[in-house]
């Protein structure tokens, strides 16, 4: 962490900043996403809508009130929590590979249909008023946005991995429904969680879309952003804070590099390679290697 | 009245061949409990062979079904062996966060082999119809449909009136005790694997004659297996002509009455409410099995 903010602030130069300021936005959306998913062991496919939803909240609110986008943060925010809800307590009662994949099905329905609705301007897309700033200062401005957002929703996640809410995920993760049996209120903590990821996810998609200053349904709603924050958990290993860190970084880096020097299918054969070695060989994922290594050196 | 048996052939035909995406991807969730996210990507690899084997070779994509079946019956069967199983034993979840990687990988070199242009079969009878009554029918559609009769009937035969298959069902309903009366379920594991992966392919054959298809098109066939599935349950093959025809049907009647673009989202949006309205269903829908 410390290394790659070292690394964005001192090189300098435009370039590496920028893919800096995107693998901090992967570390922020990846934290989020393994409340949920690593602690919970629910898998969300469906990030990049409620990112896609945070970032269409931006625009069309900036320019109705005409503020600047990144004022509209916390609508973002807000309206993505409501889509998190509204989605959430009932999906939430599916167990495991059905959860996954309603947040797939709804991810393409609700693409679908910012193409056709009037307010988001179809497949055309909108336009936002960029900040005043000139090209370097407003890069180095969301270069900071999103390390400030990332070191608070890790400090967030280290918080909640040592709380009561962390424990009752983790216990639903082990056994859904010994946890029930034992008290825990198994619909109201995955839902909690879920909308946690959802807000987080809006609000960096408010940010993303003030940075670009334009967006459109099929790069917003990608479904490539689900899958990155999913596979590079997996790389981490999801069971604590430092893995997302790690997954997100290693596997942000090897893409960006990749996508500078080729056309971003290399990337898709890598991290889909690397998920398919973490998830079949190295179940914690490099959290996981390191830990066990240190637990093996105190049993000896 | 005649639009009304125009739509209702062509959503039959339609639906007998979604019934092939959706039943590879029920027997594997059937008998295995795994949800296999490549099933999309499968399909559209079918369409492409069919189209190399067509446009190279001039072999009709319903004969190419002669080699697409096998190579994909191996293909499937290696890949439970390889990949598949070791995380399987573990959770159901993980082996769908191996099979996610798979979906990226042959995504990728999907990609780099064939681009990302679309393309189209252009049999014979593409354009030809024959008309029975005012209703006209598309002679491809019949052809594809009556492909998807036999090889369902296939493996429905396959099923229910052999020896193979009374042991897949067996592991389906409960693993541990088909163990115990000495099947080997780590072979029908593969065997389940390599019967689902062909029925991709088939109708990844049949679709890419149908429709001009490209590589984007994985998620659509993805979420379109999950609706015929979540519609017809896993009750083997019978259950998944239910949701197919279910689908098919639901496609050429709102396509008649909806813009084409509004089409998908109705669609998905009833996948999503089918889903979470069924909650409970599709816990007992686990418990049918096949």
């Amino acid at each position: 962490m410390a290394l790659t903010a070292a690394f964005g602030a001192t090189t300098g130069q435009l370039g590496t900043m920028r893919v800096v300021t995107t693998v901090l936005m992967y570390v922020v959306l990846t934290e989020s996403w393994t409340v949920l998913g690593g602690f919970g062991g629910y898998l969300n496919f469906g990030m990049v809508l409620f990112f896609g939803v945070g970032a269409y909240t931006t625009a069309i609110v900036s320019s109705h009130a005409g503020i600047t986008p990144l004022a509209t943060v916390l609508a973002a925010g807000g309206v993505a929590g409501v889509l998190g809800v509204l989605i959430g307590v009932p999906s939430l009662r599916l167990r495991g590979a059905y959860f996954a994949i309603v947040t797939f099905v709804l991810t393409l329905a609700i693409q679908q249909l910012v193409m056709v609705l009037g307010i988001t301007n179809g497949a055309l897309g909108l336009y936002l008023k960029p900040v005043s700033l000139g090209p370097r200062a407003s890069d180095e401005l969301y270069y900071f946005i999103f390390l400030g957002a990332a070191v608070v929703t890790m400090l967030v996640v280290r918080r909640i991995g040592s709380s009561r809410f962390g424990s009752a995920l983790v216990a639903i993760r082990e056994d859904e429904d010994a946890a029930e049996v034992l008290g825990v209120p198994t619909t109201r903590v995955k839902t909690v969680a879920f909308v946690f990821a959802a807000v987080v996810a809006g609000m960096v998609g408010c940010v993303y879309a003030s940075q670009l200053y334009y967006i459109e349904p099929v790069d917003t709603f990608a479904f490539s952003l689900s899958l990155n924050v999913v596979v590079a958990a997996i790389v981490g290993g999801a069971q604590s804070w430092i893995g997302p860190l790690l997954g997100a970084v290693a596997t942000q880096l090897i893409s960006q590099e990749l996508l500078i020097h080729t056309q971003g299918v290399e990337g898709n054969l890598v991290l889909g390679a690397l998920l398919i070695v973490f998830a079949r060989f190295v179940p914690g994922g490099i959290a996981g290697v390191f830990r066990r290594r240190r637990v093996a050196k105190v049993a000896v | 009245m005649t639009t009304f048996f125009q739509v209702l052939v062509t959503g039959i035909l339609l639906g007998l061949i979604y019934t092939l995406i959706g039943a590879g991807l029920a027997i594997v969730l059937g008998v295995l409990r795994i949800v296999n996210l490549a099933q999309g990507i499968l399909v559209v690899i079918g369409s492409f062979l069919a189209f190399d084997l067509f446009t190279r070779w001039g072999i009709d994509p319903v004969l190419s079904v002669l080699v697409i079946i096998p190579v994909f019956f191996v293909a499937g069967a290696l890949g439970e062996v390889l990949l598949v199983r070791v995380p399987a034993r573990d959770s159901p979840d993980r082996a769908m966060l191996v099979l996610f990687g798979v979906l990226m990988v042959a995504e990728a070199v999907a990609t780099l082999g064939w681009t990302t242009d679309s393309r189209s079969i252009n049999v014979g009878y593409a354009n030809g119809s024959i008309v029975l009554g005012g209703v006209v029918i598309p002679e491809d559609y019949l052809v594809m449909g009556a492909l998807a009769v036999v090889v369902l009937g296939g493996v429905e035969l396959l099923l229910y009136r052999t020896l193979l298959g009374t042991a897949l069902r067996a592991v389906g309903q409960s693993r541990q005790s088909a163990e115990i009366l000495g099947i080997d379920s780590s072979k029908l594991a593969a065997i389940v694997f390599g019967i689902g992966t062909a029925l991709a392919g088939v109708a990844g054959a049949a679709l890419g004659v149908l429709f001009p298809f490209s590589i984007q098109l994985d998620a659509q066939w993805l979420a379109y297996s999950f609706i015929v599935v979540l519609i017809g349950g896993l009750g083997g093959i019978r259950s998944s002509v239910v949701g197919g025809l279910a689908l098919g049907l639901g496609q050429s009647i709102f396509s008649q009455l909806l813009p084409a673009d509004i089409v998908p989202v109705v669609l998905y949006g009833i996948l999503a409410a089918a889903l979470i309205w069924r909650g409970g269903g599709i816990g007992l829908a686990r418990a049918r099995r096949i």
